[in-house]
């Protein structure tokens, strides 16, 4: 254990504390994505889908605490970092000029407390439902849980798709630094092949998957099955 | 040219330092920023103040000596140069220009433009070096080396040690500099026996400089006057993450 602990104390290692938490987090955005996109499927597969992740209760238990672990190591080691960095520059310069760090490596900070706060919200929102929405507490046919109606009932007001959409626009902004960094830190590169511009590729492509259910529910494409207004309005 | 210099002055390491505005009118775009600095010295000195302390020695960018910041940037505003090798008509006439100190907390101000870069000194001792017996020098292709890693290696040793990646990056990180200096003798025969002691006591002792924690922000390669790549960072990261996996770290 003393080699992992010299490694936590160590700059690079607590750098690829930050990097594994963050390929969790990271795969778990991609995860989550495709989990979602099934709305488009129909209400028959994003149901089941909900049924499925719950139908072995320990993987879930897993899940959610490897989940909660790397948010807290992920946070802890960004607290730890930020203090030392700013330690080992005691007096700032009064003029300085970024010459190759882009706007969302030296906000990565802020876009990450946005990101925790919105999380927050989130899980209140559709895990545990805190604020029961008119469409929160449906069941389909079947009696399962309508998630379906759920999410698209949830975003078909403006203010909470828009929120989301701001959210999943600053997840892509945190991963466009965040990919190419865990990459760098974990010594994936490659002489020939750049690792930067692969981090705003991925990351546009996992926003673009995110914000693709909220837009679908305000145009209406994605529409509430029938049924639904009726159930939530009788509720 | 004239211009309008902005310069930090500050007597002592304890002092609290300020920037002093200086006017100089007849500066020769063909002057070097430190000859520059030099007529601008001349002239404090005939008017019986105090010149401008900097470092500088060789003045044709291979020694890594002169260190500051102008107008924002280790080095100046030209790429792949050194201060001393930066010239004046890269400036416009009438442009103030600020000139800072390399700022980390590893580099503290001795007095003016100076600043002590003595943590990179204890860091090359560290590990920075190979153990070889002494006796006459082996003859120059003794030891096959692939082309390749020549190339490399050599890429590397480019870096003359001038700390301007620390003074650039928003952490003040040394990692480029013990990036190229690890990765330099991690490509060569002669630097296999150390490689995990030289990783392992490199990285303690610039941590225990005070350097900050590399966040993959790219300062440090954009402003080296030498063109180390970034991506000798993510070889030491990796030559770190082996001594992990080894549990040698």
């Amino acid at each position: 254990m003393t080699f992992l602990a010299s490694a936590w104390r160590s700059s690079i290692g607590a750098k690829i504390v930050m990097a594994v938490t963050g390929i969790v987090l990271f795969l778990y955005a991609i995860a989550h994505m495709l989990g979602n996109l099934q709305v488009f499927i129909g209400q028959d597969a994003i149901n089941a889908y909900g049924v499925l992740l719950r139908a072995f209760p320990p993987f879930l238990v897993v899940a959610r605490a490897v989940l909660l672990l790397s948010v807290g190591l992920h946070i802890i080691a960004a607290i730890r970092v930020t203090l030392l960095n700013r330690a080992a520059r005691p007096e700032r310069y009064a003029v300085r000029k970024a010459q190759e760090a882009s706007l969302a490596a030296r906000t990565l900070l802020v876009s990450g407390v946005l990101i925790a706060t919105y999380v927050v919200y989130h899980v209140m929102h559709f895990t545990t439902r805190n604020f029961a929405t008119t469409y929160s507490e449906l069941h389909d046919s079947a009696g399962r849980h309508d998630i379906y109606s759920m999410v698209v009932g949830s975003f078909q007001d403006p203010i909470i798709s828009i929120a989301y959409i701001v959210a999943m626009i600053l997840v892509a902004f945190h991963l466009s630094h965040g990919i190419g960094g865990f990459m760098q830190t974990l010594g994936w590169t490659h002489p020939r092949y750049g690792t930067r511009r692969l981090g705003l590729v991925i990351a546009t492509i996992i926003a673009i998957g995110y914000i693709a259910v909220p837009v679908a529910s305000l145009l209406g494409i994605l529409e509430l099955p029938a049924g639904a207004e009726m159930a939530a309005g009788g509720h | 040219m004239k211009l309008t210099l902005r310069i930090w002055r500050q007597k002592s390491p304890n002092d609290q330092g300020r920037l002093v505005s200086h006017q100089l009118d007849d500066v020769s775009e063909h002057m070097s920023f430190l000859e520059m600095l030099d007529v601008l010295n001349e002239k404090l000195l005939a008017e019986g103040q105090e010149p401008i302390a900097f470092d500088h020695d060789c003045r044709e960018g291979i020694c890594g000596t002169c260190s500051m910041v102008i107008n924002g940037v280790p080095h100046g505003p030209e790429r792949a140069t050194t201060t001393c090798q930066l010239h004046m008509r890269k400036f416009r006439d009438g442009q103030t220009i600020t000139v800072e100190p390399f700022r980390a907390k590893a580099f503290p101000v001795i007095r003016d433009l100076v600043v002590d870069r003595g943590s990179f000194d204890r860091v090359i001792q560290a590990g920075g070096f190979i153990s070889a017996n002494t006796g006459g020098a082996p003859d120059a292709n003794a030891i096959p080396i692939a082309k390749g890693e020549a190339d490399v290696a050599m890429d590397a040793a480019a870096c003359i040690g001038c700390g301007a990646c620390v003074a650039a990056c928003p952490n003040a990180s040394a990692m480029l500099f013990v990036a190229a200096k690890v990765v330099h003798l991690t490509h060569l025969p002669q630097g296999q026996p150390e490689r995990a002691a030289r990783v392992r006591e490199m990285v303690r002792t610039m941590d225990a400089e005070g350097f900050g924690y590399c966040s993959n922000h790219f300062e440090c390669e954009a402003v080296c006057p030498k063109e180390i790549s970034g991506r000798f960072i993510s070889e030491l990261n990796r030559e770190f993450r082996e001594l992990f996996w080894r549990g040698k770290s």
